[in-house]
């Protein structure tokens, strides 16, 4: 029986023996007697139904704490390590650097600095995960235009840019390949453009049936019908990398080649656990 | 130009980028104690200062500093988004601000403004 259902009937059973005291007869000293050692021991069983009510609410209320502190502690561990990760990349990007120094050939040096805005994108993903209230998820859309303007600031050249993503909340799961895909597709299509293209776009919409679309498509526009740099050469690490994410989303992707490279893998929207 | 970072590793490539543009690197420190000496001895045009340093001084008290007694102009490097830094950041004369990883391009640019103005 639990406390609640104790102090009940112990509440039933004193209301009970009250009516029957009303109605009994006075002058049954022997009756009252015997309902007054009843009344005396409802009493008791109250006080210490009371009592045990006070403890456990008392234990609740320490076992609270402790999960709350426990909670706290967590997220003070998990931002300590993310911040490390994030640290950690740094250090490697920092690496990256001084060996491109000491790097003649003009080859080299861009293949190191196509590493560097594939661990940016690494780094930024963390970054979102830290300034997340979970520490688990983020809003995708802001982390797309701020990882898209971010690759071509990096390029420089001032090549034009539009980013329209959908919000949707993500995990690392997922965020982390899909931004090492979006990097990829940017960057390719950057190496593509030049001054006086229009925009590279870039989007990602939710289509019916739990599906995404994540398209990036280049401005063309310099000769138009001119033909074009095909996409990814098939070789390339850019290729490489492309299939491997586009696989580890389940996902499924075209190019078309028209006025400007056309990049769109459509992939099942993440369920987040 | 001084170049301020508590991971040497992350000032010695910061160094290396700095000195590609033809600029000369003056020294590099790792807390702000560091980092105002250095301002003072050398007097440089410009710091590269990263806000996380070890010691109980962050690069902003330290930015404050320098752009009190140097004058030097503090283009602040940072790894991080997080609105408090942000806010101190902006309460420091700061010349500019660049978000780790930096590049080449980037670098040169915000160098040239920095200088420019």
């Amino acid at each position: 029986m639990s406390i609640q259902e104790g102090v009940i009937a112990g509440l039933a059973v004193l209301a009970s023996a009250l009516a029957v005291t009303v109605f009994a007869r006075r002058g049954d000293r022997r009756a009252d007697a015997v309902r007054f050692a009843q009344l005396a021991e409802l009493n008791a069983r109250l006080v210490v139904a009371l009592e045990e009510g006070t403890e456990a609410k008392q234990d609740l209320e320490r076992v609270v704490a402790e999960r709350t502190s426990a909670l706290v502690q967590r997220d003070l561990l998990l931002r300590e390590v993310y911040h490390r990760v994030k640290n950690n990349l740094q250090v490697v990007d920092s690496l990256i650097v001084l060996q491109a120094r000491r790097l003649s050939d003009r080859e080299s040096r861009t293949a190191l600095e196509a590493l560097r805005s594939r661990l940016f994108a690494l780094g930024l993903v963390h970054q979102q995960v830290m300034g997340s209230g979970d520490l688990e998820t983020f809003d995708v859309a802001p982390f797309l235009e701020e990882l898209s303007r971010r690759l071509r600031d990096h390029a420089g050249g001032g090549v034009g840019l539009s980013v329209r993503a959908a919000p949707l909340k993500v995990g690392l799961d997922f965020g982390i390949p899909l931004g090492l895909l979006v990097t990829e597709l940017v960057n390719e299509a950057i190496g593509r453009s030049g001054p006086g293209d229009g925009a590279i776009e870039v989007e990602l919409a939710q289509a019916e049936a739990g599906e995404l679309v994540l398209q990036v498509r280049e401005g063309g526009g310099r000769e138009t019908g001119a033909p074009r740099i095909p996409a990814a050469d098939p070789a390339s690490l850019a290729a490489t990398i492309i299939e491997a994410l586009v696989a580890q989303l389940k996902g499924v992707l075209t190019v078309s080649n028209g006025q400007g490279v056309r990049s769109e893998v459509r992939m099942p929207s993440p369920a987040l656990s | 130009m001084a170049v301020v970072d508590d991971e040497y590793l992350i000032a010695a490539a910061l160094s290396v980028q700095v000195e590609g543009l033809g600029l000369t690197v003056c020294g590099t420190a790792a807390t702000a104690e560091e980092a105002i000496a250095l301002a003072r001895d050398q007097r440089p045009a410009v710091v590269l200062m990263d806000v996380r340093l070890g010691g109980d001084k962050d690069g902003v008290d330290a930015a404050l500093v320098i752009h009190a007694t140097v004058g030097s102009k503090v283009i602040f490097v940072t790894g991080s988004r997080e609105p408090a830094t942000l806010a101190r950041i902006e309460r420091d004369h700061a010349a500019a601000v660049l978000f780790k990883p930096i590049s080449d391009w980037q670098l040169r640019d915000a160098i040239e403004t920095v200088l420019g103005a």
